[in-house]
């Protein structure tokens, strides 16, 4: 088992041009000639990286690589426009099949629609798809009242309507109002410091809210399924610090919306949560992984949009948990030149603070130790 | 060269395309563009050196086409990788030939080969994890179901959109 994966390794990299020494590649290709197996694992290989390309999944290098070494044939970017045919059709026909499949299951759970049967024929003639103004003072009156109740159904519907992921939403604002959950910023909270205590302290939440928030955007993914509501849910269990239940459903929403900004940012701090957890467990590849991929999808989050602060204040943190302090000192500096007044600014000022006097020890350190073996 | 490559006609016509198969793939792998035609090219010294070497040859002839492709990649200098051309993005008619046309060569599988394929094309990788587990085999073996599923479906992609997609 080892072999083979050691094997699909080497084709990996002969393909993408990364064996650089000769006889590493006439061992290879004395096996692609020899080896009908090889061969055929090669052809997998080459499958796999291009679905990879489709997909996105490459590292910068290895999409760089893909695309100079790979891409050195007519018939092989052929395969590749194939590939992406393929799997644009992949995703509207499996997307059709989820909505078919929802739509069956609203159906069968919605009661029957009421047939209006009370309706004169006077008020719709055969063959007629319009109604026809009646004639009767007192269906004119009948009417006029319908309108009116419809006109003010979309009036309160309009203005004054709230979803349940909507009321979910505000349930769980209010529910971290004095104090909030994780480090991080949720596009869903307003600014509340993070409790300064350790081990057990008094939690400052409203339990109420959050019972209220649990049930309304347990119902709003239930009753009307999406992205929005599995974005809703997954912040719930991310403020719940359930990682594993909120992960997949961040994810899930930035697969069904990959350009929405918000989205993105909410998975890259479900991510840095779940590192620190990691961490905190001793499992420190997991968490490194964890940070890597939160990342990317902050990355992600500025691009589309850079103005978003939450986005900004993550990235600065999870480099921090990256020990990368230079970058996270340059995002903090950048996020005070958008945000400079709020709470949040208060805070990142302060760990800006920190970073530079951590940053200027360190250097004090060096320089005694140069001068200690001067 | 046939008879070289296998006494029987029809083994030998399969060794012949499964050599070509291997020459285009170093080729290409090797940075050539003109992978086919050094292929060919390889093929043809072959073929004319054949009455000279294959009496007495012992062994595989694949070691012979091998040796002598490394001497056409040795006498035709690599050349600098080509810039990518940035593809056109498909227009809506363009997208709606690709989709009848998937729509058709997807009727050469079963309804369940469509559904796996159609899911793990759709999927991520930890999809296709989920997909395999739920199929009841590995990752590997829906991976190999997969390509087996392609196999039979590309001829008619290829036929039907042609080389340019």
């Amino acid at each position: 088992m080892s072999q083979d994966a050691i094997d699909r390794n080497t084709l990996k990299q002969y393909l993408l041009g990364e064996l650089s020494q000769e006889t590493q590649l006439e061992a290879v290709e004395e096996r692609l000639f020899t080896d009908d197996d090889v061969f055929e694992e090669l052809q997998l290989v080459k499958e796999d990286l291009i679905e990879q390309y489709v997909k996105d999944e490459f590292t910068t290098a290895e999409r760089r690589n893909f695309e100079r070494n790979f891409l050195t044939t007519e018939e092989r970017r052929a395969d590749v426009r194939r590939a992406q045919a393929l799997a644009r059709y992949a995703g509207r026909k499996m997307e059709e099949l989820r909505q078919s499949q929802e739509k069956k299951l609203s159906k069968d759970g919605d009661p029957p629609r009421p047939r209006w049967r009370w309706l004169p024929r006077r008020l719709t003639p055969a063959g007629s798809s319009v109604v026809a103004l009646p004639l009767n003072p007192a269906w004119a009156l009948a009417v006029a009242v319908l309108v009116t109740a419809a006109l003010s159904f979309v009036v309160w519907r309009g203005f004054y309507y709230q979803s349940d992921l909507q009321r979910g939403l505000l349930a769980l604002k209010s529910t971290y109002r004095l104090q909030r959950p994780v480090e991080s910023r949720l596009t869903a909270l307003d600014y509340a410091p993070l409790p300064n205590t350790r081990g057990n302290g008094n939690k400052q939440i409203d339990t109420l809210s959050q019972e209220r928030a649990e049930r309304l955007l347990r119902d709003a993914q239930n009753d009307d399924p999406g992205a929005a509501s599995d974005h809703a849910l997954g912040l719930y269990y991310v403020t719940q610090l359930k990682f594993d239940q909120a992960i997949p459903l961040l994810r899930k929403a930035v697969e069904a919306k990959p350009n929405d900004a918000q989205f993105q940012s909410d998975l890259g701090a479900a991510l840095i949560e779940k590192a620190k957890a990691d961490r905190l467990n001793g499992d420190q590849t997991t968490s490194y992984a964890d940070l890597s991929e939160s990342l990317e999808h902050l990355n992600r989050a500025l691009a589309l949009n850079p103005s978003l602060l939450e986005a900004l204040f993550n990235r600065a943190l999870c480099h921090q948990y990256m020990q990368l302090p230079q970058l996270a000192a340059d995002d903090w500096r950048l996020y005070l030149t958008k945000d400079s007044q709020s709470n949040w600014a208060d805070e990142a000022r302060d760990r800006l603070k920190e970073l530079e006097t951590q940053t200027s020890k360190v250097s004090q350190n060096k320089d005694a130790a140069q001068s200690f073996l001067a | 060269m046939l008879c070289w490559l296998n006494p029987d006609r029809e083994q030998a016509a399969h060794k012949y395309e499964s050599v070509r198969r291997r020459l285009i793939e170093m080729f290409a792998s090797r940075g050539f563009a003109d992978a086919e035609r050094l292929a060919d090219d390889t093929i043809d010294r072959v073929s004319i050196k054949v009455p000279q070497i294959s009496v007495g040859w012992v062994g595989d002839p694949l070691h012979y086409f091998l040796a002598v492709a490394k001497m056409i990649m040795l006498e035709n200098r690599r050349p600098a990788p080509a810039p990518l051309p940035v593809p056109e993005p498909p227009d809506s008619n363009e997208l709606e030939r690709q989709d009848r046309c998937l729509d058709h060569c997807l009727e050469l599988v079963s309804q369940d080969e469509r559904t796996v394929i159609l899911e793990y094309v759709d999927g991520k990788k930890k999809d296709r994890h989920d997909q395999a587990e739920k199929l009841g085999i590995s990752a590997n073996a829906l991976r190999i179901r997969v390509y087996q599923i392609k196999k039979t479906i590309t001829p008619c992609i290829k036929e039907c959109l042609g080389q340019e997609v």
